[in-house]
């Protein structure tokens, strides 16, 4: 049992949220003119800022493929981001090469970055890009673009929990900004299970980060409308029969979040319309 | 997109015609700038400072070219040791550039050299008792570095966030290991308003008699020096030139160039300590 309740009996968690809500989302498009498209994405206290290059001339040779544009994705911590102060060595910071195989080290262990040793946390920096990596691949029609690349760049800059689905959300913003061919929005938001004191079990939509740690969660993303999904994270043990409940969950949650970037996207359209940019 | 051609010598996309039409719209009495600034005027800024909860002091600023600067101010309780460099290392700065697998040396020590201004008291202000002290962590965050040289950017970014970083106040007494006061209402600030203030750099071009503040990458590329001026509170504590310029000046520019900073200073810190107040 941990020192305080994830879920209090009125049904109320930490921060005052019910079960079904998710924390405060907040995001603007085109936040800086140095990309072709950026976004920043506040989740919580989650913040995340991303820009979008592409699609451009791939930078590395390796990244070049005759049939379809490559997907890059650099996500960088940023050493101010979490509750204690990251103490980062030379060479530490990364750089993705395009993903050619999809055997990839398996990763074991829940829990926040903050707990994490080095080469833990850069295993998951690691696993993080390409996963953002692969989930955008298959919704962006990168045959439009052969013999390019496409760079995503993801600075987080507070984290509080569902880090992973919030840089998808701000990488979604962000392409759309830049104006890269895509089917639909991909968002994402994460679930988590808890167990009542009588053995049964609730999920909570959106994990903050004291969630994160005493949980059992799943990231889950979707590609628009569709209940289709497109990138699932479970990086912690849990019960077979409570993950059919989080998932319904999750894509409800999902739908929610579609919903906010989708007002967003198109406030942010009015906004150019008005302006005349378009 | 191909990035565009760029000539050698001054890594802009202008052409030697251009840039000597350049110069000599520069050198007019009243000079004329590409982006029709008068001398002492700035581009246009979006600055914001407390954005990180998780920090002690933050800010973010994003300039027109498409600089993004974002600076985050954390401190940690350290244990006095003898054996290390003293009061000097109780603040360590560190610059990082997206996309650049190495920290660029150079610009950290453009902020740090000139923030460990001697005699402006803030390493009095982190004692805690007698074998406490804290230690303050100024990472600055550089997202897109912007067109012209970035001292300018950091240094006013560092100073909105040091502006803003705040301390928990002590309860403790001076020889027990220290203990803060919860309420963050009660916290500290950092700099103090009213005692000397974290320093900028404000970086400034010559072309002839004229001299320009905030130059474009443009102007710096024509212009005779470019110098780096730091200011702290009301006086100038640093002068250094930088690479690039084409000529040097006299000494009397040079000493136009440190009133005018003055002057210009003066502004700059009006509109930044504004900065946050509007909402």
């Amino acid at each position: 049992m941990s020192r305080y309740e994830i879920l209090s009996p009125e049904g109320l968690r930490t921060d005052g949220r019910r079960w079904n809500e998710i924390r405060r989302f907040s995001a603007k498009m085109a936040t800086t003119t140095a990309a072709d498209g950026s976004s920043y994405v506040e989740h919580g206290n989650t913040k995340v800022i991303c820009s979008v290059n592409g699609p451009i001339e791939p930078r590395a040779a390796n990244a070049r493929s005759s049939e379809r544009a490559t997907i890059t994705v650099d996500v960088c911590f940023a050493a101010f981001s979490g509750t204690d102060r990251k103490k980062r060595g030379k060479g530490d910071k990364y750089s993705t090469r395009p993903i050619k195989s999809p055997n990839l080290p398996t990763y074991q262990g829940g829990g926040g970055a903050l707990l994490m040793g080095r080469a833990q946390s850069k295993r998951r920096v690691l696993e993080m890009q390409s996963a953002l990596s692969r989930t955008f691949a298959s919704t962006l029609l990168t045959a439009l673009h052969p013999r390019s690349e496409v760079h995503i760049s993801l600075h987080i800059l507070s984290q509080d929990g569902s880090i992973l689905a919030t840089c998808v959300n701000a990488a979604t913003l962000a392409l759309v900004d830049a104006g890269v061919p895509m089917t639909d929005y991909v968002t994402a938001c994460t679930v988590a299970s808890y167990t009542n004191p009588d053995e049964s079990d609730e999920p909570l939509l959106d994990m903050n980060s004291a969630e994160e740690m005493d949980l059992p969660g799943i990231t889950l993303a979707t590609v628009g409308r569709s209940d289709r999904i497109s990138l699932l994270q479970l990086e912690t043990k849990v019960r077979l029969e409570r993950l059919e409940g989080m998932l319904a969950v999750g894509l409800d949650g999902c739908g929610k979040i579609r919903q906010l970037l989708d007002e967003v996207v198109r406030e942010h359209g009015n906004e150019m319309a008005r302006m005349g940019t378009l | 997109m191909a990035p565009p051609q760029t000539s050698q010598q001054t890594g802009t996309p202008l052409s030697p015609a251009e840039l000597s039409y350049l110069h000599t719209s520069l050198t007019l009495t009243p000079p004329i700038r590409p982006d029709s600034r008068t001398p002492t005027q700035f581009r246009p800024l979006i600055a914001e400072s407390d954005i990180l909860p998780s920090t002690n002091g933050s800010a973010r600023m994003i300039w027109g070219d498409g600089g993004e600067c974002v600076v985050g101010v954390k401190a940690e309780v350290e244990k006095n040791s003898a054996s290390t460099g003293g009061a000097r290392d109780w603040i360590e700065i560190s610059v990082e550039v997206s996309g650049q697998r190495d920290d660029d040396a150079f610009l950290g020590m453009t902020v740090a050299e000139s923030l460990l201004v001697p005699g402006s008291g803030v390493l009095e202000r982190l004692v805690l008792g007698e074998r406490f002290h804290w230690k303050v962590f100024v990472d600055i965050l550089l997202l897109t570095p912007p067109l012209s040289h970035p001292a300018t950017l950091l240094t006013l970014t560092t100073y909105l966030a040091l502006r803003n970083t705040f301390l928990p106040r002590l309860v403790s007494e001076v020889a027990e290991d220290p203990v803060f006061d919860d309420d963050w209402d009660n916290a500290l600030a950092l700099y103090p308003i009213g005692r000397i203030p974290p320093p900028i750099t404000l970086l400034v071009v010559s072309v002839g008699e004229n001299i320009f503040f905030d130059p474009t990458r443009e102007e710096l590329a024509v212009g005779d020096v470019a110098l780096a001026v730091s200011i702290c509170g009301k006086k100038v504590v640093g002068v250094r030139t930088l690479e690039g310029g084409s000529g040097g000046v006299g000494r009397e520019v040079i000493k136009r160039v440190i009133k005018e900073s003055h002057e210009v200073a003066e502004e700059v810190f009006g509109s930044l300590n504004s900065v946050g107040e509007g909402d």
